[in-house]
């Protein structure tokens, strides 16, 4: 085989047509489908006693939460354990080659809601996460006013995707359930459409209900799963629809597959619903139907239901939503991600500053010390992913080279690399943590093919199925410990400012307060989690930048203040200001704003100031009046 | 055909019935199980026998396709609805899912008519007595982690409070105020209130007292003010420690 390139280019594609004819990797006949273990019908096997097992695995994990509430030492030892059981033995039964299918589709699905169940018995009684109130006010807004598009000052973007809104709206109006127990049924729905819809990919496309097994127990390990995936937002119901449609795309091209049209149907329906109701994940859903796309003219795959129809239509309806419905999408991301790209750049570069401290303090975790094993966990979790990633491409290659989807999602696991130079930042850890739910859609295909073909297949069945339960394991472990922070693991007691952490009944009450004597829609300034609270329960419109830019906590720690002269306060117009006096138990943060100033002087010079009314005290809470100054509407 | 059809003349019925009770107009008629099918589980169930009149789909992608085809119409729906005169409410949204429902459904006993049920092998169901005693076990320890987790989120240690406010009644501060008092204490609690316009005494409460989440609210007429502005200031102290400003709270009387 000679190379006869007169340029560069040419010389790629010479090198890549002679991978194809298999000269480097001889392509291997495809595997016998074990589509058909249906033939050989065992029963449920030990799903009933997994099941068992597993839920004993919660029970651990609900007496973790509640000893965590009184801070016992227990706790944590006793959810990992906890997780361990729900996780470990369902993943080496699936590792097995002696699960039939039925098993193997209920293991998937018995673990997927039992995940989902950690997330509840976390927050049992109301959202308390971050991105929830967000979604609480836009679904609330909906209900409250019976229309779509509503304004939500906390997140905006969030109204003009109001897919999922629409379900709770409905369930809420129909049902008269209250709008976290209708999340809670909606989210457990998608979770269930999310966990089968994998499964059924990945086995439609590896023809091993096996492989499909393992796949999804790995894509159960991805650093978002456990919290971030279970939480009430737009994303996580997108994320399912994605599944759905890339299944049922796939499903589709099948010789053997009836009513192709319905699932054509299918296909369409679920890329309405991901374009409406998630505008990131539909933009990589798009990107991915490109990649896949141009895989298959590559290749040039025989298929004639090949995703180029769904990749233009993709296109034309993100594109449509973007332009007439949610233009300011744009501005909503753009931020983010040039950040995220700035941070990196800087740090290739090595200037100070820049990148974060792995393991380290955080606003979230606070002064504590990460304990030396997870942080070996949690770089082994990163390591054993990257080392599985090429014998799965190998395989790839070696056996299912004729097909486009395959292809696509090899060529896509090499965004995870890049994602990990992401977490070298503070910009962009927290797109990586994200972006794990889509990626992980890739590694747990690709790393599954290599897990089964170099790693269980041979002599010792059962010891390698061990080893691979053991390796699994220590992936969903880094994963979690690498993207859920400390303080969101396990609840307990309040810690000001951390999130989860500081929902608290006093916050709540003065919230729910200003909504009952306030009315809603009055311009408020608070500080971190307040806000929260007070735009979700409170239905207020939160100021959390005045309209320079300037954020309302200048105007909170500045030491003094002459309202009638300040440029600063006359540009915030805001009615009200909440203040948490716990912020007097930091005293240098004033001075992160203005030099040398003292929270506890700076947040009580609201009580001195002419014209400034204290309507609220409920002792950590306090609400100002400021709306007979000057300057304000 | 009858008795293949069945189960579509079961959605169509549930599904009548939900439109029926909306109707009648009084809200949250439905209960909460009936809503969630309506929501979650007819209009996909019925979509699916239309798109796939043969029945083609394993158990495993009916369980898949079902919810995820409820949901989707309610997605869609919503914006369907939004652009309508009755926009989104119990009622529209009964109408909506409901007729999808039933007009899904009778399209599928059309095509069901036309075609013949594949032979496809079924996900293994059956479970044995054994199996039965494993998974009721399991659901039972499930639904004991819930409820030790809702109690103990329920019995978490929490710092306690109580709320004061002081709010203009009337015009521009210059007629009345409410005053309000809510105890968020694990117990019966004993209140002492004053009330200032500057440094005159107002109105005096010497003892409220309240039980754990019961609330006082009072509106104080005020005397006619000084011509300068003034503050109206409500002080609450507790009666087992009478020296202590517990709450506080200020108004500024006119401008």
């Amino acid at each position: 085989m000679r190379f006869r390139a007169e340029k560069p280019i040419q010389a790629v594609g010479q090198f890549v047509d002679t991978l194809r004819a298999g000269y480097i990797f001889p392509a291997l006949p495809r595997r016998a489908s074990r589509v058909e273990d249906a033939v050989a019908e065992r029963g449920w096997g030990w799903l009933p006693a997994l099941s068992l097992v597993g839920a004993l695995g919660l029970l651990l994990v609900a007496l973790a939460d509640t000893g965590a509430r009184y801070s016992t030492t227990w706790a944590e030892p006793l959810f990992w354990m906890g997780l361990l059981v729900l996780f470990a033995p369902i993943a080496v039964r699936l590792a097995s080659s002696e699960a039939a299918r039925s098993e193997r589709i209920g293991l998937v699905v018995a673990l997927g809601l039992g995940l989902y169940l950690v997330k509840i018995l976390h927050s049992p009684l109301a959202f308390t996460q971050h991105d929830e109130f967000y979604h609480w006010r836009t679904a609330n807004d909906i209900i409250t006013h019976g229309r779509l598009f509503t304004e939500n000052p906390m997140l905006p973007v969030s109204a003009l995707f109001p897919g999922m809104e629409n379900v709770i709206d409905a369930i809420v109006s129909l049902s008269g359930m209250s709008i976290f127990s209708a999340g809670v049924v909606l989210m457990g729905v998608a979770r269930l459409i999310l966990t089968l819809a994998l499964y059924l990919l990945y086995e439609q496309i590896s023809r091993s209900s096996q492989v499909a097994g393992v796949a999804s127990v790995l894509y159960m390990a991805n650093p978002s799963y456990l919290f971030f995936t279970a939480l009430f937002k737009y994303e996580t119901l997108a994320l399912s629809f994605v599944a759905l449609l890339l299944y049922a795309a796939v499903r589709r091209q099948h010789p053997s597959a009836h009513s192709r049209l319905a699932l054509t149907v299918i296909a369409l329906l679920a890329l309405g619903v991901v374009a409406t109701t998630h505008h990131l994940t539909s933009y990589a859903l798009t990107m991915f139907l490109v990649l896949w796309t141009i895989v298959s003219f590559k290749i040039r795959s025989k298929n004639d239901l090949g995703p180029g129809g769904m990749m233009l239509l993709a296109i034309v309806v993100n594109l449509t939503w973007l332009v007439y419905v949610a233009s300011i999408v744009v501005g909503y991301l753009a931020p983010h991600f040039q950040g995220a790209v700035s941070e990196v750049i800087r740090l290739i570069a090595r200037e100070q500053d820049a990148g974060r401290q792995l393991f380290g303090p955080s606003a979230t975790s606070g002064e504590r010390v990460t304990p030396l094993w997870e942080r070996t966990v949690g770089f082994a979790a990163v390591g054993l992913l990257l080392l599985g990633l090429p014998f799965g491409l190998l395989q790839i290659w070696r056996r299912h080279r004729d097909s486009a989807i395959a292809l696509a999602l090899g060529v896509g696991v090499l965004a995870y690399p890049a994602s990990l130079a992401l977490r070298l930042t503070r910009r962009g850890w927290e797109i990586a943590n994200r972006s794990s739910e889509f990626v992980f859609l890739t590694i747990g295909f690709v790393v599954a093919i290599g897990v089964v073909s170099f790693m269980l297949e041979g002599r010792l069945q059962r010891m390698r199925a061990f080893v691979y339960g053991l390796c699994a394991s220590v992936i969903f472990i880094g994963g979690i410990i690498a993207g859920s922070p400390p303080a969101w693991r396990l609840p307990g007691p309040y810690l000001f400012n951390s999130g989860t952490r500081s929902i608290e009944p006093e916050g709540v009450a003065a919230a729910e307060w200003t909504r009952s004597y306030l009315g809603p829609d009055n311009r408020v300034g608070a500080y971190g989690t307040d806000n929260l609270l007070l735009g979700s329960y409170g239905e207020q419109h939160i100021v959390i930048g005045l309209s320079s830019g300037v954020s309302v906590e200048w105007l909170m720690f500045k030491p003094s203040l002459e309202p009638d002269s300040d440029p600063l306060w006359q540009r915030g117009q805001v009615q009200y200001l909440v203040i948490n006096r716990r912020l007097g138990n930091f005293p240098d943060l004033a001075s992160r704003y203005w030099p040398g100033a003292k929270t506890g002087s700076a947040i009580a010079k609201f009580d001195h100031i002419r014209n400034v009314s204290r309507l609220f005290d409920s002792g950590n809470i306090i609400i100002y009046d400021l709306r007979a100054l000057d300057h304000v509407p | 055909m009858y008795r293949r059809s069945f189960d579509l003349i079961v959605v169509i019925a549930a599904a009548v019935s939900a439109m029926c009770l909306a109707l009648v107009g009084v809200e949250y008629m439905l209960p909460s199980i009936l809503a969630l099918l309506l929501v979650l589980v007819l209009p996909g169930y019925a979509l699916t026998a239309a798109l796939f009149p043969e029945q083609v789909l394993r158990t495993e992608e009916r369980w898949l396709v079902i919810p995820g085809l409820s949901v989707t119409a309610a997605v869609l729906g919503g914006f369907v609805l939004n652009w309508t005169p009755w926009r989104l409410s119990s009622g529209s949204w009964a109408m909506l899912l409901g007729g999808l429902t039933v007009a899904a459904s009778m399209a599928a006993l059309l095509r069901r008519q036309k075609t013949a049920p594949a032979s496809m092998r079924r996900l293994h169901t059956a479970i044995k007595p054994r199996d039965a005693l494993l998974f009721g076990a399991a659901a039972l320890v499930v639904v004991v982690a819930v409820v030790i987790a809702r109690g103990g989120a329920i019995g978490q240690p929490r710092e306690s409070f109580t709320q004061l406010w002081i709010l203009p009644a009337g015009e521009a501060n210059q007629d009345a105020v409410r005053l309000g008092i809510s105890n968020m204490e694990p117990a019966t609690m004993s209140y002492r209130l004053q009330v200032y316009e500057g440094p005159y005494t107002i109105r005096e409460w010497p003892v409220i007292v309240l039980e754990p989440s019961e609330k006082w609210e009072y509106v104080l007429a005020l005397p006619p003010h000084a011509s300068s502005p003034d503050t109206i200031r409500a002080l609450l102290y507790r009666v087992d420690e009478p020296e202590v400003v517990y709450r506080q709270g200020e108004l500024w009387r006119g401008r």
